[in-house]
């Protein structure tokens, strides 16, 4: 049996149980609900006459968006769930600064795999109605789960790196913005690196390469990431020792 | 539209240099095409090993989409299979493809160029042993071909003169013609086409023939002092128009239908006939007759509706499973979330969840996709036929694919943009409307025996109603943009009331329904038959229109129009 780590146990019990955290799942569902429903009547797929699948794009990136900014909002801080210790508490806590980064790191991945799960009926019935293959949805999924993660740890990393709430607050939404829009806009083949970018292809056109290694490249970033937040917590031990 | 097909048992092919598989094709009337129009494309399947498939042939349409016709082929080893397809070319620049597919796929493919050197305004099909006689067409002024043909070359289908102006009957061996030609050519006449019979030794009439002639050929032809060409003895049938030389009648005109039918006693493609002068205001005032035009046309089709919301019960029942799956979703989180193999339950409940809102909202998708059609079924006067035109809306509002049966030897002809995909063994058609929405027209000759008349008697005017065929229901009689309705059911005979004459402009005269928008859109259109009286109501024929695969016929209304013939 997996043995899951102790800062990751604490932490989901916490997003999966908490009253906030609660709400903040059932928000997202009940907005992903509008959207699905917002996609039965049947004009809407003529905004593209040559493809039905339209609108599942559009339903697909939108729950990536969300998924990513919840995973990362909740990381950093944004959205306080109640009991949740920051990076910045467990620094002074036991645990080494390695599992306090893994946990993190993995909270967030696990976090953005369940927001990701929890979306796919309303996924299936988008698909279901505009005569979409279910594997579009799954597809989707090697794109949303990877990016929110990684967004998800970087937002771990900035909840120890910058103190004030504002700094954090508009760093992180700077990175989401360089990362949902900027990246959409840069020429091809770096456009790929858009995580919009990468959800069209990988549900439109099947397993393309270059939108794989798009994905991968976002499922390692996890790693230096974890890296950087465990050399913070190391940093603040020290400061405090001193 | 119908498909003839026949297995030419003693062809050869040759034994060891030839293909295993050959696929060729012939298309147009004599070789020409009026883009728009149907022309016969004959395609010959031979091979050297038993060959089971289906043969498809693939005609661009405008706009890129494509008009796909499909037949079964079953070809024995040495024999060869020829099929004949009706189909319209829009683009005679663009290649048309045969292609063969078995079991194991594509076994055989060839490309079949049209050219722009073929097209032609018209077409003067002449049956004749004897290939020469309209070489005056070159000089008509308008791009007018002839097409020199055999009595077994004629089309199976009435569709196959679509693109004929004039059909000559000089030489016909009454053998060589099927029943179905036969009828084709009978039905084409009987919706408006021409027909010249030209007296000729060799012309024995058929009976099926006769019935259609305004004249009794009595004698062959003969020499005729001061006539430079031999005329046979005509006698014309009571009200037919006769042009006389000397006392002789040179041509008799009549009417079958709303078809024009003349005879000539003269032979215009013997070597005198074709030197004689006069034969040409003869020619001319035969071809510059103007083609009637049938009551029904695409217009029409803007009547139908395009697509269909979700119904309301299925909406409510996507909401219901949406809040309670989010519902769910909260509880197991609340309740099970933090423990031990409470994910097991989450990802259960999710893919409960999901597999039955798929399956509802699939299904909804399948339930959208359906057809609307309304046809008129107009009766043709004196032919005992009607011309039952058909506007087809396939309405598809998520995308994908509508299925639907189309009668045997009906003409289907698209409309608007949209693959289609007609298979002509099975009268199936199969339609990908592009844009959500399709339109298709579906034409067909159907037997019926309805007649009406305006009878005035003692001062008082009456409809009567005559006929086999079960007369229209809700009728009403159309006259100058004034209407008197005739009750649900139509009696043998009604008394017209002056009083009851009402306009048809006042909005919701008619109601509001298919049948009624129909019908508003029909009398606009009997407007231009000036002061014609008709007699307008619904049917519900079922050897009309199409049919889905379930046996319904969707959104649908069907009008019968007669016109009134005033005694």
């Amino acid at each position: 049996m997996i043995r899951l780590n102790a800062v990751t146990r604490s932490d989901l019990r916490r997003r999966l149980g908490g009253g906030r955290a609660l709400t903040m799942v059932t928000v997202y569902l009940s907005v992903l609900a509008l959207l699905a429903f917002l996609s039965l009547p049947p004009d809407l797929g003529r905004l593209d006459d040559l493809r039905q699948e339209g609108l599942l794009l559009a339903f697909l990136i939108v729950e990536t968006v969300l998924a990513a900014y919840l995973t990362s909002a909740s990381a950093c801080g944004e959205i306080a769930v109640e009991g949740e210790k920051s990076v910045v508490d467990l620094a002074a806590s036991p645990f080494t600064p390695g599992a306090v980064a893994w946990g993190k790191v993995l909270t967030s991945l696990l976090f953005a795999t369940l927001l990701t799960v929890l979306a796919v009926p309303f996924s299936l019935v988008v698909a279901g109605i505009r005569g979409e293959a279910p594997s579009a949805v799954a597809r989707a999924a090697i794109v949303t789960v990877p990016v929110a993660a990684s967004l998800g740890a970087l937002g771990a990393l900035y909840s120890a790196v910058f103190d004030s709430d504002f700094t954090r607050s508009f760093v992180h939404w700077l990175t989401l913005l360089a990362l949902i829009v900027g990246a959409t806009a840069l020429p091809p083949p770096w456009d790929v690196l858009s995580p919009v970018r990468m959800v069209i292809l990988l549900a439109r056109d099947g397993l393309r390469v270059d939108a794989l290694l798009a994905s991968a490249l976002y499922a390692l970033l996890i790693f230096p990431v974890g890296v950087a937040i465990a050399r913070r917590i190391e940093r603040i031990r020290a400061m405090y020792q001193h | 539209m119908i498909a003839m097909s026949f297995v030419f048992l003693g062809a050869v092919l040759p034994a060891r240099s030839a293909p295993a598989l050959d696929v060729r094709g012939q298309v147009g009337m004599g070789g020409w095409i009026v883009p728009g129009r149907f022309v016969p494309l004959r395609v010959q399947v031979g091979a050297d090993r038993e060959v089971r498939g289906t043969l498809e042939v693939a005609v661009p349409g405008p706009g890129g989409d494509t008009v796909t016709h499909t037949h079964a082929v079953h070809v024995t080893p040495g024999s060869a299979q020829q099929i004949t397809f009706d189909i319209i070319v829009t683009d005679p620049r663009r290649d048309l493809l045969l292609r063969v597919r078995g079991n194991g796929g594509e076994e055989a493919r060839a490309a079949l160029p049209v050219g722009v050197f073929r097209v032609a305004e018209g077409i003067v099909a002449a049956v004749t042993r004897e290939p020469a006689g309209l070489e005056f067409l070159a000089a008509s002024g308008r791009k007018r071909r002839p097409a020199y043909l055999t009595g077994a070359s004629l089309p199976s289908g009435w569709q196959g003169y679509d693109a004929v102006d004039l059909v000559v009957v000089r030489d016909l061996d009454p053998r060589a013609l099927l029943p179905v030609q036969q009828e084709a050519l009978v039905g084409w006449v009987a919706q408006g086409g021409r027909l010249l019979v030209a007296a000729h030794d060799a012309l024995p009439v058929p009976p099926w023939l006769q019935v259609l002639l305004p004249a009794r050929i009595a004698s062959p032809p003969s020499s005729v002092p001061g006539v430079p060409v031999a005329l046979a003895a005509l006698v014309p049938d009571p009200g037919a128009e006769v042009v006389r030389r000397g006392d002789r009648p040179l041509a008799v005109r009549g009417g079958f239908g709303r078809g024009v039918v003349e005879v000539w006693a003269f032979d215009p493609f013997s070597p005198q006939g074709r030197a004689w002068p006069g034969r040409l205001p003869l020619w001319r005032s035969l071809l510059e007759l103007p083609r009637p035009t049938p009551a029904a046309s695409g217009t029409l089709a803007d009547e139908l509706p395009r697509t269909r919301p979700l119904p309301g019960s299925t909406q409510l029942v996507l909401a219901l499973l949406s809040v309670a799956y989010i519902a769910a979703i909260r509880i197991l989180l609340r309740r099970f979330g933090p423990a031990r193999g409470g994910w097991v339950l989450l990802f259960a409940a999710v893919a409960a969840f999901g597999v039955v809102l798929f399956g509802v909202s699939a299904g909804a998708r399948r339930a959208a996709g359906s057809i609307a059609q309304v046809s008129i079924i107009e009766v043709i006067p004196g032919a005992q036929r009607a011309r039952a035109g058909t506007f087809v809306s396939l309405i598809t509002p998520y995308g994908g694919r509508v299925d639907f049966t189309v009668p045997r030897g009906a003409a289907v002809r698209p409309l608007g943009p949209g693959n289609l995909r007609i298979d002509e063994s099975e009268s199936v058609v199969t339609g990908t409307a592009r844009t959500g929405q399709g339109v298709l027209e579906v034409t067909q000759i159907v037997p019926v025996d309805l007649r009406a008349e305006a009878v005035e008697r003692d001062g008082t005017l009456a409809l009567v109603v005559t006929g086999r065929d079960p007369r229209p229901t809700h009728a009403l009689l159309y006259r100058r943009r004034q209407i008197h309705r005739l009750g649900e059911e139509l009696h043998p005979r009604t008394v017209l009331d002056p009083a009851r004459w009402e306009p048809v402009d006042r909005p919701g005269t008619l109601g509001t329904d298919l049948a009624a928008r129909a019908a508003e859109w029909l009398f606009k259109q009997l407007q231009a038959a000036g002061g014609e009286a008709w007699l307008v109501g619904r049917s519900s024929d079922e050897r009309v229109g199409v049919r889905l695969p379930d046996g319904r016929s969707g959104i649908s209304a069907q009008l019968v129009v007669i016109p009134v013939r005033l005694r």
